[in-house]
């Protein structure tokens, strides 16, 4: 009996050190239940970023109710970020149903361990990446030769898609001068850089906020088309739980359509619930709300639906992806799902 | 001569760190059951950079990051020792300035160097100079304290003499103090050898761009954790191989001097 006690109270000292050495948690998390009735027990969603507005369509899911009427028990939206664990290594991981990602870190994700966890992209809020390389208006960077005698501040997770965006203009690396750039563009005010690559949701609105005119190059017209915001899950999850993303999907539409009605009340909630603990600026989220509406609803999906893709949309972001050096397969895309969802849900296509 | 005890004896130590570090790696993913896409083994890392495909491209990055990053750590090592030298000699000169300069020795301790970085690099630029001012930063403080406390060491009744013969400050420096605060300025050489890795890995990431230090970030967010692994395997490595080159210089120059053997 004491060398039992013995055995685990050293094996719980011994993990109790390593947690104080290491301050590393292990959690798995599965979010998906195996109940047939409409039950899909608690709902788990790795997000690509800090809880911004980007997510204004799934905080409307969550705080009007669409995930539980879904069938989802509880919902857990869990935050992103520059140091947080990629979403989609979270997903192969066994955290989350789903998680939000985007073609080019789920391609590298692929290109990494791909041998091991086959992952699908299943929607796509973004019909189109807001990726921008912006400059100030009075030296601007108009069209991509520009850059070539200006210095441009890329972030570390940024360089695959900025030397894509030179090749695809077929611009020598060389001739540009690439300085590291954190997170945010500020150096573009102090003349650190000419030029920054970031999103035209979000770095570039804090500079025009500060009140500086910008000139945006934006990456979507400029050789990078990829669709971004993309929902992406596993086959196995796919193969084995098709009716709780099923619902997982027609729930975050429903949050996307209240989501587009206001961008006011979508900044809102993001500055004073979501992503409370952020600090985020109410001015800055309203923008990003307007600036991000027109890429999330277009013609396309007036006509088949939010999160739905073209065949093109597809094509252009497979071979976007593979630019930027990441060889993912021709089968990436699964709209099989969200195609089911508008079928079984003529309603969801009445939206504004 | 004992020279080969003195090598010997840091070489058992390092083998003993090592051991210890593979032990507490393995065991670590075994009992946290990390999985394997995160959590790579010791055994991953040797197929990652010996035996898969493309082994020698692997090689290629990662010691071309950490070559990088030696010669970083080595100006920041450099830069940061001097100046505390300096600053601790100039203290016993004029006893004043130890009170007005160390609180901006401690300033350099207790702001993390990454609220410090954009600063840095608005002065030093993004190259060298930049690497050399934040090795300083993250060495000088414990550096300075370690030295100066070894100046002041020197025997008192030794420091009575030069007093006696009419011997000036400068020559109670040299003469005294000095060489008294030897052990001390290895044991600051030691403590300063993972700060200037630090140093230097921050300075990598923050401002030049290059590196292992970089090459971490660039690791993560392309989802290389091979590559992840192996560099920050890499630097643990040379960290300890270069405490024990200091360990091994210690020892030998003990013997040599006969200063600081007792202890």
């Amino acid at each position: 009996m004491s060398t039992t006690t013995h055995t685990t109270g050293s094996k719980k000292l011994a993990a109790a050190v390593a947690v104080a050495a290491l301050a590393v948690t292990a959690c798995g998390n599965e979010a998906s239940a195996d109940d047939a009735d409409g039950d899909f027990g608690d709902l788990e969603v790795p997000l690509s970023w800090i809880k911004t507005a980007e997510f204004a369509g799934n905080y409307f899911a969550e705080d009007n109710g669409y995930y539980e009427e879904a069938g989802f028990e509880s919902v857990n939206l869990i935050s992103g970020g520059p140091s947080a664990t990629p979403s989609a290594t979270q997903l192969a991981t066994g955290t989350g149903l789903a998680a939000l990602s985007n073609p080019v870190d789920t391609g590298s994700f692929i290109e990494a361990e791909g041998d091991d966890v086959d992952i699908k992209i299943i929607g796509s809020v973004f019909q189109t990446n807001a990726f921008s390389i912006f400059s100030l208006a009075d030296n601007p960077a108009s069209e991509p030769d520009d850059l070539t005698e200006m210095t441009v501040g890329v972030a570390p997770n940024n360089e695959g898609v900025f030397y894509a965006f030179l090749d695809a203009n077929d611009l020598d690396p060389d001739d540009v001068e690439v300085v590291t750039a954190g997170g945010d563009a500020s150096g573009l005010i102090t003349g650190e850089y000419d030029a920054y690559i970031g999103y035209a949701t979000n770095q570039a609105i804090s500079v025009e906020l500060d009140g500086h005119d910008l000139e945006h190059m934006m990456l979507h017209e400029n050789g990078l088309p990829f669709a971004a915001g993309s929902i992406i899950t596993t086959q196995e999850t796919i193969d084995s739980d098709r009716e709780t993303l099923k619902a997982f999907l027609e729930a975050t539409i429903r949050g996307w359509h209240d989501a587009l009605e206001d961008d006011d009340e979508a900044a809102r909630i993001t500055v004073e619930d979501h992503g409370a603990d952020q600090g985020l600026d109410m001015e800055h989220q309203v923008v990003t709300a307007e600036r991000q509406a027109e890429l999330i609803a277009d013609e396309w999906t007036a006509e088949h639906g939010l999160l739905t893709m073209s065949d093109e949309a597809i094509t252009d972001s497979i071979e976007s992806v593979r630019l930027v050096g990441y060889d993912v397969p021709d089968d990436l895309f699964d709209l099989s799902l969200v195609e089911e969802v508008y079928e079984e849900n003529p309603d969801l296509m009445e939206h504004p | 001569m004992n020279i080969a005890k003195a090598i010997g004896q840091p070489l058992l130590n390092l083998l003993l760190s090592l051991t210890v570090i593979v032990t507490i790696w393995w065991g670590m993913l075994w009992v946290f059951d990390v999985s394997p896409i995160i959590g790579k083994g010791p055994d991953d890392i040797i197929d990652y950079l010996f035996f898969t495909e493309d082994a020698d491209k692997h090689r290629d990055v990662v010691f071309g990051d950490f070559w990088i990053t030696m010669a970083d750590t080595f100006i920041g090592f450099t830069a940061g020792l001097l100046v505390a030298s300096i600053v601790a000699m100039l203290f016993q000169l004029f006893t004043s300035l130890e009170a007005a300069l160390m609180p901006v020795a401690m300033i350099c301790r207790s702001v993390p160097l990454v609220a410090m970085a954009p600063i840095v690099v608005l002065m030093f630029g993004r190259d060298w100079a930049a690497v050399a001012a934040m090795g300083t930063i993250v060495v000088i403080f414990p550096a300075l304290v370690t030295i100066v406390s070894g100046l002041r060491s020197a025997p008192a009744t030794m420091q009575e003499v030069i007093h006696v013969y009419g011997g000036s400050r400068s020559t109670l420096l040299r003469k005294v103090m000095l060489p008294a605060s030897l052990p001390s300025f290895f044991t600051a050489t030691r403590v300063s050898i993972p700060g200037a890795l630090t140093g230097a890995l921050l300075a990598e990431w923050l401002a030049t761009g290059d590196g292992i230090g970089y090459g971490i970030v660039q690791a993560v967010s392309r989802t290389d954790y091979d590559r992840l692994w192996a560099s920050v395997v890499i630097v643990t490595l040379a960290s300890l191989l270069l405490y024990s080159c200091v360990g091994v210089v210690e020892r030998l120059v003990q013997r040599r001097t006969g200063i600081g053997l007792a202890a």
